[in-house]
């Protein structure tokens, strides 16, 4: 019954949404809240009560080949309790932001009924559940980034769709494989037993078809030009779906796939850890990189998350329990970070009208608010203490050092070093140069704030720059976010 | 499928028959109707259809699920010195052909309101008869029959392009029609070979009956493999036409273009079903040992339709040859899995006839209405039609997303189980296959993108008015049918298992001892009527001990 409020209650209010229109700003916003709120609460209910020993499921249509079935695991609700929670943020964060945008209608319906996508991704017990979400975030995402209506918007949706529906077929033709193969395609705690006994060359392509399936949404180099080029949507729908909806469900696809079908054992067996380590490391300098080469701060920003999901690659590929930890803190981790970055961007690009990196000098006078968010959060992207993103490295170098493998950690030492070159000039900049004339375009005075955004959008920020300070010095966290979920993943308790 | 319940075991009237013969009794009685009252020819026409469509619901309420053999069936002599009988009879397969056809018909008669306004009264007696003709189709048990029926839909489809077409119309409807006829005779020749095949095995065997069309007997009788091999190319022709698959397909694109809205709608939904229907009623289970010889053929036309569909599709700038040349693209899909001869492929390409009817009469009824408001077809024409026509943008979308096979949509279930059932057939075709679904995601995404995304370029686009609702009526009932065989395909599936698993059996094992078992357990439950004649039963039980 929780489960089923979850998924249906997202799309009872984008119905209202589409119905209500411009009649009533105040009761779209309802219908716009009260389905994540709502959300949100039920699988903290969820969570508690799975911690606890606690089993949901759900069975919608149940025949051999297409099975619409949910079940509430430790892995979904800690995937659903960060979405969720962020996504409430988001749209108090919109409301703000598209204030004086256009098709408002179009953009609170698609971004409410992501969450159902989100939620039936998480909450998916078989791989056509799974599938069927994935297409649907995939499809409903796609009016939000040509929300625009720009040449440019048009074309960034083009190579977005035809991107993520290539890894979509990818997706679609493993689970025949898989299905065909082994009979199942449920997702099974340890991996599928009867993949096992296949031979090398079906598993090989199974997981050549599930890397590309996956590494497309997961911004996997070379499958990852249609992110930067996403970022002409709307702010707040960069952060919320480029930053923690869309790219994670790509993560999340890897671990489905690493845990729950090939299982870790069979999967390191055949060699498939390292090879997607390797993918991730050449991302993650690739990344960094190309970072370094942006001049637009939405760009650089996703970059930066292409490099940061390749972490999480690296961590949840590990033979090591440690760093697996780490890697599954680094998706909740990062997901805080990036938003506040994305929305502190977004506050920068409304306010003061500016979008580039080097024309950030003096900003720092006009939004003291915003521009501390983002000078903590970018630490913490760069894996400094104490916010929260060092915690995750760290957990994941250990890992890999422990094991005998030094490489991957001084990648990420690297990574960070190039990171700390892009996000240190623009903030110097801000708070210490002088502002070059022309460089801004504040509106007069409006709000008791000065040239901050409104509340709707300040709020949002720091709550979730706070956030990722308290993660990153209350340090017995992970331990009780992530232990429960790789305990479920992995049957080993540690 | 070997048995048959007639209708006095399940109901006590005719059913059946009032369904198939509805339309046709109406069209009769509108011969009576003044031909310049406009309106009420309409309005009893599609009464006409509705109360057929109820009346098919009937069907499907009394149906008994979990069996395979013939319900409803009834029969009577019609030529016994040749063996004909009217004989007719639905199962899993066919049930739902029967109610994609007056679901359809009742459809298409409302959505013609406006688009037709010349000579009315005759327009709708084609569309009334041709639903007779076409469920005539899908319900024969009797070869004959079928051939009748089969060639009779030609006529009034061939006056509904050629007289209430546009463009090239004549031309269009003469290519359908010659191309239609080609592939029908050396059909004719085929079920002949297969009726003296029967007339030579009775005499050999000395059988009481010695000819006879009954499908039912002549599914007893085996084939000689060499026999199955000239048999098959020649029902194959017949019905590949029909489909249409790859290389015979050029007749379609100008039949659609060229046809009314109406028109297309029943050829793509329906009329392009038949020669599917053909494959798996006639093909597979009279020639296996050539079904099984010749599928990787079958096969590979289907994977080039698919994909060569799919790349001829978005080279086009007609909407509707655009929708036709998917066509051809999406019966691919249905080819494939009926040839893949697989339960999930058979019942795939089962399904997927139901869906591609759905989501294809869709898009051209939707087609047909920008076209009664603009008189173009043409998608250079359009753009950004979304801010003017939101509520036709949104049905286009959903009927789009189904036709590319969006999970939640009925497009979905279809292909997956085809792409499931062909997998342990043939996986390099698998693969295509799925290349072809991301084509078709490609063409129809760019197409939408073009006429309905940006800004209205067009002055001419700018005044038009969204859909009234008469139109909405006709499209909410398709909507409903894609989103509940989109998330809940259970009872479909349920509906046709039984029949595809049957005649699964029944393909892999000739001669026949699959159904002489089921033929004895059905005796141990005492059946009153069986179709088919007891020296055949006696035969087969020789075969067994």
């Amino acid at each position: 019954m929780e489960l089923l409020i979850i998924i249906l209650l997202p799309i009872v209010g984008t119905i209202l949404i589409c119905t209500i229109g411009k009649k009533s700003k105040l009761l779209r916003n309802a219908c716009v809240l009260v389905p994540a709120v709502v959300d949100f609460f039920l699988v903290a209910y969820l969570a508690w009560q799975v911690t606890h020993g606690g089993h949901y499921s759900l069975n919608l249509v149940d025949l051999s080949f297409f099975a619409i079935k949910f079940e509430a695991t430790a892995l979904s609700v800690y995937m659903a309790l960060s979405m969720t929670f962020l996504w409430i943020l988001t749209d108090v964060y919109s409301l703000g932001y598209m204030e004086h945008e256009h098709a408002q209608t179009r953009y609170y319906a698609c971004l409410t009924l992501n969450i159902t996508a989100a939620m039936g991704i998480v909450f998916a017990s078989n791989l056509i559940t799974f599938f069927i979400f994935f297409e649907l975030l995939t499809v409903a995402v796609y009016p939000l980034v040509i929300h625009e209506e720009t040449e440019e918007a048009y074309r960034a949706g083009i190579m977005y769709g035809v991107y993520l529906l290539t890894g979509g077929a990818a997706v679609l033709l493993a689970t025949v494989i898989l299905y065909n193969v082994t009979g199942t395609m449920y997702f099974v705690p340890g991996g599928i037993p009867e993949l096992a006994s296949q031979s090398k060359t079906t598993l090989t392509v199974l997981f050549i078809l599930f890397t590309l399936g996956f590494g497309f949404k997961a911004g996997l180099v070379p499958f990852h030009s249609w992110l930067p080029n996403a970022m002409v949507a709307p702010t707040p729908i960069s952060a919320v779906l480029h930053a923690v909806a869309v790219v994670n469900v790509g993560v999340f696809g890897f671990i489905r796939v690493i845990y729950n079908v090939f299982g870790a054992e069979l999967y390191q067996k055949m060699g498939f850890h390292h090879i997607v380590a390797i993918l991730a490391s050449v991302t993650i300098i690739y990344a960094a990189v190309m970072g370094l080469r942006q001049k637009e701060i939405k760009r650089m920003l996703a970059f930066s998350t292409i490099n940061q999901l390749s972490f999480m690659l690296i961590g949840i590929s590990s033979i090591s329990m440690v760093s697996r930890m780490g890697g599954f803190l680094h998706i909740y981790f990062h997901a805080i970070m990036k938003i506040t970055l994305f929305y502190c961007a977004g506050a920068i690009i409304t306010q003061s009208g500016n979008k580039y990196l080097d024309k950030m000098g003096g900003l720092a006078k006009h939004m003291p608010i915003t521009m501390t968010c983002f000078t903590i959060t970018a630490i913490g992207i760069i894996g400094l203490p104490p916010v929260c993103g060092w915690v995750s490295k760290w957990y994941m170098m250990e890992g890999y050092f422990a094991q005998g493998e030094p490489i991957f950690p001084l990648v990420l030492i690297l990574s960070g070093i190039i990171e700390l070159g892009f996000f240190a000039p623009p903030i110097m900049a801000a708070f210490f140069k002088e502002e070059v004339p022309g460089s801004f375009n504040f509106k007069q005075d409006t709000s008791k704030l000065g040239n901050e955004a409104p509340w709707t959008m300040l709020l949002p920020i720091v709550v979730v720059a706070i956030l990722a300070v308290v993660f990153g010095v209350w340090g017995s966290v992970p331990h009780y976010l992530v232990k429960p979920v790789l305990a479920g993943l992995t049957g080993q308790v540690f | 499928m070997l048995e048959s319940i007639s209708y006095q075991q399940s109901i006590g009237f005719p059913l059946l028959s009032i369904v198939m013969f509805l339309p046709i009794a109406g069209a009769i009685l509108l011969l009576f109707f003044n031909s310049k009252n406009h309106q009420s020819i309409r309005h009893f026409a599609f009464i006409v259809a509705l109360v057929d469509f109820i009346a098919s619901l009937g069907l499907l309420l009394n149906f008994k699920q979990g069996v395979a053999h013939m319900q409803f069936v009834e029969k009577f002599a019609w030529i016994p010195a040749i063996g004909a009988s009217y004989h007719i009879g639905v199962d899993g397969i066919s049930l739902l052909l029967v109610l994609l056809t007056t679901f359809t018909g009742a459809i298409v008669v409302l959505s013609t309101w406006k688009a037709i306004d010349t000579q009315v009264k005759e327009f709708m007696i084609c569309i009334l008869l041709i639903q007779t003709f076409m469920m005539g189709v899908f319900v024969s048990l009797d070869a004959l029959m079928f051939y009748l029926f089969f060639e009779a839909q030609l006529l009034p489809m061939y006056l509904i392009i050629g007289i209430w077409g546009g463009g090239r119309r004549i031309y269009s409807s003469m290519k359908f029609f010659i191309y239609t006829l080609v592939g029908s005779l050396p059909m004719v020749l085929g079920l002949l070979g297969i009726y003296f095949n029967y007339h030579n095995y009775a005499v050999a065997h000395n059988f009481s009956v010695q000819y006879t069309f009954n499908l039912l007997e002549l599914f007893l009788v085996p084939i000689d493999p060499q026999w199955q091999v000239w048999i098959f190319w020649a029902l194959f022709l017949g019905f590949a036409i029909k489909v249409p698959m790859f290389p015979f397909h050029t007749w379609l694109p100008d039949a659609h273009t060229d046809a009314p809205t109406a028109g297309s709608v029943i050829l793509a939904g329906i009329l392009l079903k038949m020669g599917a229907y053909g494959f798996v009623r006639f093909s597979l289970p009279l020639l296996p040992s050539a079904t099984y010889r010749f599928a990787p053929i079958v096969l590979a036309l289907s994977v080039i339709g698919i994909l060569y569909g799919a790349w001829v599709a978005m080279n086009q700038e007609d909407m509707k040859k655009l929708i036709a040349y998917s066509s051809v693209s999406h019966m691919g899909y249905i080819t494939l899995g009926i040839f893949a001869i697989t339960l999930n492929g058979l019942m795939g390409g089962v399904l997927q006839m139901i869906n591609h009817g759905l989501s294809t009469g869709a898009l051209f009824l939707l087609i047909g209405m920008i076209y009664e408001r603009r008189h173009t077809r043409m998608i250079k024409d359009y753009g950004g039609l979304f801010k003017v026509l939101p509520i036709y943008t949104a049905f286009f979308a959903v009927a789009m997303f189904s036709s590319m096979g969006v999970p939640g949509l009925n497009g979905f279930v279809g292909e997956i189980l085809i792409l499931m059932g062909t997998y342990p057939t043939s996986r390099l075709f698998t693969a295509l296959a799925v290349l072809g679904v991301l084509a078709c995601a490609g063409y129809l995404l760019w197409l939408f993108q073009r006429v309905f995304l940006g800004k209205v370029t067009n002055p001419k686009n700018k005044g038009l008015k969204d859909l009234d609702l008469r139109e909405i009526v006709v499209l909410v009932p398709i909507v409903i049918m894609m989103f509940w065989i989109g998330l809940y395909p259970t009872p479909f599936i349920n509906i046709i298992k039984p029949s595809v698993e049957q005649m699964l059996k029944q393909m892999k094992t000739k001669p026949n001892t699959s159904m002489v078992e089921s033929y004895n357990a059905a005796m141990q439950k005492p059946i009153e009527k069986l179709s088919f004649h007891k020296d055949l039963i006696n035969e087969h039980r020789s075969i067994i001990n």
